[in-house]
């Protein structure tokens, strides 16, 4: 079991970083199209984050660059980091898996009950 | 249009500490103007700025203790602990229980023996007070703690059954700030933990049990019990004193308890200020604490006269 206590939108933004760098707007973007829509990721909240994911070891910055007149700087996944994402989903298939059991159980025992 | 939007945003990060301003504050601006870009918006959002002025402050509240020295807390948070007990024995007896005096009859209902629930508060302070003396730093703590949530209780419960006599508003968040302060340091330990908690308990016990003991002397000995001893006519002159032996603290380079000194004034000064109850008070309250300073300064000039000096130097370590 994992020792941090991961909420959804850190658990949004180490998702984001899992398949690369990247720079705030696009991890905003991206948390919005991992949660399908449900989580709009603002610009504090985002920030308070990555700056509590960089002090944990589990984010770093791994670049910067100017686009446009405008500064780009991306966030990688540490290692440390890539293993606490890897073990929160686990944690959270087990705990699916779990929940489908369940679901499947309860759809025998009606299926039984009403034959 | 633009250059408006980027002021506003700026405008909005300011309640960031400058620290994570310069560390963060432009990437900031840029992802908001990103964001605002691919919206079509020449206006920040309303839940925007809430969420930059949440954050912003809780950042804020994050990087105080690096603000405060760990050492001036802990001597804080004596002084807070030490304090709160001792008014929280002088507000039990006093206020809730006066054993000396016959209940009055207009008084419709109580909390037992006592006055209000409040009591159950007063009750916790002093056992965090002795829970600290007796070394279990971290009961005490939690006991400090638990009161913050229990005030609220308290006002609630004696709303609901009508207690006449449900402690104030300026009683609570006198306690609450107390408990805030006792809790950002961590109390000494060890017979000179001991010592500096009952020293700082022997004196706040003379403030508040003077300023009681004269108010019982003037109204009477029927009076049950006394209501807000520490208005600011009563206990006004405390930050006054605060300040003065702040200064004398550092004149003498004791920095640490010279902050404490003013940072445990700091309840007293807020209470008196709201507690006042017109701009004539807190003028008054103001003036006290000037003279205090001029008193101070006085002094030190006198000494002066008399062939001594006080100087100020900064320790090199």
């Amino acid at each position: 079991m994992s020792v941090l206590e991961i909420r959804e939108p850190t658990f949004l933004v180490l998702a984001a970083l899992a398949d690369g760098p990247k720079h705030g707007y696009a991890l905003i973007g991206e948390a919005d199209a991992l949660s399908e829509g449900r989580v709009h990721l603002k610009v504090g909240t985002l920030y308070a984050a990555l700056e509590r994911l960089g002090a944990q070891g589990l984010v770093v910055v791994s670049g910067e660059e100017i686009v446009e007149g405008r500064l780009r700087r991306y966030y990688s996944l540490t290692e440390r980091g890539a293993a606490v994402l890897t073990e929160e989903v686990e944690r959270m298939r087990r705990r699916a898996e779990q929940a489908d059991l369940r679901l499947r159980r309860r759809s025998r025992a009606v299926e039984g009950f009403a034959s | 249009m633009t250059a408006e939007l980027e002021r506003a945003y700026h405008r909005a990060i300011a309640w960031y500490p400058r620290s994570w301003r310069d560390e963060h504050g432009q990437e900031m601006v840029e992802v908001l103007l990103d964001l605002a870009t691919g919206e079509r918006r020449d206006r920040p959002r309303v839940g925007e700025l809430a969420d930059l002025a949440w954050n912003g402050l809780l950042t804020r509240l994050r990087t105080l203790p690096g603000v405060v020295p760990q050492g001036m807390r802990d001597r804080t948070a004596d002084v807070a602990l030490g304090a709160g007990a001792m008014l929280a024995l002088v507000m039990f007896f006093a206020v809730e229980w006066s054993p000396w005096a016959p209940r009055p009859s207009g008084v419709a209902a109580t909390f037992g023996v006592v006055a209000s629930p409040a009591s159950v508060g007063y009750v916790l302070w002093a056992a965090a007070f002795i829970a600290s003396i007796a070394g279990f730093a971290r009961a005490s703590r939690g006991l400090v703690l638990t009161t913050l949530p229990l005030w609220i209780a308290v006002r609630a419960v004696s709303d609901a059954a009508g207690y006449d006599l449900r402690p104030s508003l300026t009683t609570t968040a006198l306690f609450t700030m107390l408990a805030v302060l006792s809790a950002i340091g961590h109390p000494a330990r060890g017979s000179h933990g001991t010592v500096r908690l009952s020293v700082a308990a022997v004196v706040s016990l003379l403030m508040f049990a003077i300023p009681a003991g004269w108010m019982l002397q003037r109204l009477g000995p029927d009076v049950w019990m006394l209501q807000d001893p520490y208005l600011p006519w009563a206990t006004g002159w405390l930050p006054c004193v605060a300040v003065g032996l702040a200064v004398l603290l550092r004149l003498t380079r004791r920095r640490a308890w010279a902050g404490a000194a003013l940072l445990s004034a700091a309840p007293w000064l807020l209470v008196a200020a709201f507690g006042a109850r017109d701009t004539g008070e807190i003028v008054a309250i103001a003036g006290t604490v000037g003279l205090g300073v001029l008193l101070l300064c006085a002094v030190l000039a006198l000494v002066r006269m008399f062939g001594f000096r006080v100087t100020v130097q900064r320790v090199t370590r």
